[in-house]
């Protein structure tokens, strides 16, 4: 019997018996305060991709309202049911809109934190093989993966990858180690595990054993300056108390704003904007001000910015429901070629792979993340040359 | 420091309105709004009737208002054009609509999807309401039963017969508690709407009536096809019926408004306001901050466009506040800081509530007032539901206020910046 199962009064007096107190942490009961700003007014539905792609599907959501209003404050057994709060993308489309500002991805994060505590078995596989993953290997995907050659003694900074980037985007990555060469840069990539950010995602605890690895090998080179292409490791790295401000990170399109770029495109570009840059940062205007150097014919999508839409990644959703995920990056990528681009820029591994997961071979726009375009582009311009 | 020569506070109806028409005429203009508010949940329909009586109240030209709202009017309908979401309508007719509680209401601008919906124009029609099977929010049932009572008892003009059907709704797996964006995200794929045509044709002789009444469902982004199509399938005429919020129409409105803004280079921050400084009686710079993006603006002309309750312009706590700038807040025409909110509410709930009437007192140029009448700061204007002395709920023209007065602040502010634009 598995413990959702465990019925009648002892059922009942071991899931509530005083061990089994839901306990929240001042910060928690916070933001449960800041759930009840929720007005009920239901415009998040407006906005939520997940709502949009799954009412020709037989799974159900409750959407974004729903977890502001009752999710928030019911037990373990309704959070996890039909897999709901898990296909939250936590992209925060809707807290964008919302006229009262409820931190809709950041209850959704709460909520699954408390599900392992307290019904294990209610986590989907996909989360569940997460912790023992990073436990066994160091990585998301329980793989060895083949660390990167690009090594310098004494450098002024550390290219941390990340895991998707590594393990699935093999090729964009060794662009993005072409182009810092190229720039000259004094840079080392690092024998690194995974940053432990995914665990936030999936509600799991942090795997600290990781932050201590990353932390060592970082600076054991002799600087914490950090440069990294993947939002959710530049969250990790300058945000997690495992890392405890120990670092100087910056996110590879920052480090590539100040720069005078020698290559030029004539092609339509279009950017979608991650939603860990944007949303969760406010990172809109250095990646445009760098396409718009070397891309003219710079457009933008219907949605972009704040009301930019996900790549069907977010959250952990690729794991949870591939086919979900995959249909929602689909959409994204037809609204892309729909404003005419020929190139689709972005910056995280993650978006950038669902990306290719949705693209089907008749569709006429290349992928790029942003320091692999300007890596091609160069290229390109010193071949002309 | 990001100088800008207007700068709107609030993205709504009201601060559209002023961006859109401060960007027109050259205007460097920024737009700083934290979410959607009052505009996006509205119905999107626009009441211009009290617009009039309620600009007497602060303008000393009278002779100037209804040219006014007739170029606003236009203005409006030219945005909406503009943004491929087109409006109808004038103040000078009344537009008679059912809404989904079964009621009529007049109003003035509504989009070409509720148009032939206009009860005032379909003497003798025969409409069939059409519901969807899960879709909690439109009855057509009962709205079939109590139009048609209306008609009976003369309570509107016209006479009408109605009848109704429920529909199960094409590619919907799960029939229960739909909201309206569901489905209509899903009428935006015109082979959607070609086999929802279908259901109905299917379900009734549609030569039996004249019109199809639809809940607000044609479309969250291509109404316009949505409506095309259908009437294509059936020959009859269709229109959408108004609804409670979260109502497609009213998020559709504020979406057109927000293309309309990036047409005219608005540039636009989801921001909120963190502080402020003042120098020599005006705004000297604005601090507002984006997750953790900080910008820090040196406006020329402010204009306050927060909204009222839903907005967060007007905040209740144990008084009434105006957060961002500290301004008085006033109820008809007293100063209300201290004002005991039982002052402000009466014990019926339908009746007159005073505190719906709570906001910004303005000088006859929109600039916010002391209760002594003293300008606050020279370059502050306000529009929109932040202002005093209009009842939105139980009012006629919550929308058209908004509109004219975002519209008349931005040519206080263009005035104001000498008509130089870019950086006076």
């Amino acid at each position: 019997m598995t413990e959702s199962q465990k019925n009648g009064l002892d059922g009942f007096r071991e899931r509530y018996g005083p061990d089994n107190i839901i306990e929240y942490t001042p910060e928690e009961s916070h933001l449960l305060h800041k759930f009840e700003w929720c007005i009920n007014c239901g415009l998040c539905l407006a906005e939520c991709v997940v709502l949009r792609n799954l009412v020709t599907n037989a799974m159900q959501y409750a959407g974004p309202r729903s977890i502001g209003t009752s999710l928030s404050r019911s037990t373990p057994d309704f959070w996890a049911t039909s897999d709901t709060i898990y296909l939250c993308t936590m992209c925060g489309a809707c807290e964008a809109i919302c006229p009262a500002q409820v931190p809709i991805p950041e209850i959704v994060a709460m909520i699954r934190s408390k599900i392992p505590r307290q019904k294990d078995d209610l986590v989907p596989m996909a989360h569940r093989g997460l912790v023992h993953n990073l436990q066994e290997s160091g990585n998301i995907y329980g793989q060895q993966i083949e660390p990167f050659a690009a090594v310098q003694r004494n450098p002024e900074y550390v290219l941390f990858v990340g895991c998707v980037g590594s393990y699935l985007e093999r090729e964009s990555v060794e662009h993005t180690l072409q182009l810092l060469e190229r720039l000259g840069v004094n840079f080392t990539t690092i024998d690194e595990l995974c940053c432990g950010g995914p665990t936030q995602v999936a509600g799991v605890p942090m795997v600290d054993s990781l932050a201590q690895h990353n932390l060592t090998a970082i600076l054991s080179t002799g600087t914490s300056k950090v440069i990294t292409p993947c939002p959710r490791c530049w969250a990790t790295l300058s945000q997690h108390p495992a890392y405890a401000g120990k670092l100087e990170v910056q996110h590879v399109t920052q480090f590539l704003a100040g720069f005078d770029w020698k290559a030029m495109t004539d092609r339509v570009v279009t950017y979608h904007d991650p939603c860990e840059l944007g949303r969760y940062r406010g990172e809109y205007d250095t990646v445009r001000a760098t396409l718009r150097q070397v891309a003219p014919h710079f457009v933008e999508m219907p949605n972009s910015r704040e009301t930019s839409v996900c790549c069907g990644a977010g959250g952990g959703l690729r794991g949870v429901q591939t086919r979900l995920s995959v249909q929602i990056a689909r959409s994204r990528l037809e609204e892309a070629m729909k404003t005419g681009a020929e190139i689709l820029v972005t910056e995280c591994y993650s978006c950038l792979h669902n990306f290719y997961n949705a693209r089907r071979s008749t569709d006429n726009i290349e992928l790029y993340n942003l320091s692999e375009f300007l890596n091609v582009l160069m290229k390109e311009n010193t071949l002309a040359d | 420091m990001m100088k800008t020569d207007v700068l709107v506070i609030g993205g709504g109806a009201a601060g559209a309105m002023a961006a859109t028409t401060a960007a027109r005429s050259g205007f460097d203009t920024t737009l700083v709004r934290q979410g959607y508010g009052a505009t996006a949940l509205s119905t999107g329909a626009v009441d211009l009737s009290e617009v009039a009586e309620w600009l007497r109240g602060i303008v000393t030209n009278a002779e100037m208002i209804h040219p006014t709202v007739d170029t606003v009017v236009a203005d409006f309908l030219g945005l909406m054009a503009e943004a491929n979401y087109a409006y109808v309508g004038s103040q000078d007719k009344d537009l008679i609509l059912i809404n989904a509680m079964g009621t009529v209401k007049s109003t003035h601008l509504v989009p070409e999807t509720m148009a032939a919906g206009d009860l005032e124009s379909i003497e003798g029609a025969r409409l069939l309401f059409v519901g969807v099977q899960g879709y909690p929010d439109f009855d057509a049932t009962y709205l079939s039963k109590s139009l048609r009572f209306l008609s009976d008892c003369g309570l509107v003009r016209t006479c009408f017969e109605t009848a109704s059907l429920e529909i199960e709704f094409p590619r919907v797996v799960h029939t229960a508690n739909l909201s309206s964006f569901e489905l209509a995200q899903l009428m935006d794929d015109e082979e959607v709407v070609l086999e929802m045509a279908k259901c109905v044709q299917e379900k009734a002789d549609l030569n039996q009536y004249t019109h199809l009444a639809l809940p607000p469902i044609l479309g969250r982004d291509n109404s316009a096809r949505a409506l095309a199509i259908l009437q294509d399938q059936t020959a009859l005429c269709c229109f959408e019926v108004l609804s409670l919020p979260p109502s497609v129409p009213g998020f559709r409105m504020q979406r057109a408004l927000d293309r309309a803004m990036k047409h005219r280079d608005v540039r636009i921050i989801h921001a909120s306001v963190e502080s402020f400084s003042e120098s020599k009686g005006g705004i000297r710079s604005v601090r507002v901050v984006e997750k953790e993006t900080e910008y820090v603006l040196d406006p020329g002309v402010v204009i306050l466009a927060s909204g009222k309750f839903i907005g967060g312009g007007i905040q209740r706590t144990d008084r009434l506040r105006e957060p961002i700038f500290d301004l008085p807040v006033f109820v008809d025409s007293d100063c209300a800081p201290d004002a005991e909110m039982g002052t402000l509410l009466a014990e019926r709930f339908v009746s007159e509530q005073r505190i719906f009437k709570a906001g910004l007192q303005v000088d006859e140029r929109f600039h916010p007032v002391s209760p002594d009448g003293q300008v606050i700061y020279s370059n502050l204007l306000a529009a929109g539901a932040v202002l005093a002395g209009y009842d939105y709920s139980l009012g006629q023209g919550g929308l058209g206020v908004s509109m004219v007065s975002g519209h008349l602040c931005a040519q206080v502010a263009l005035d104001q910046l000498g008509g130089k634009g870019v950086f006076v």
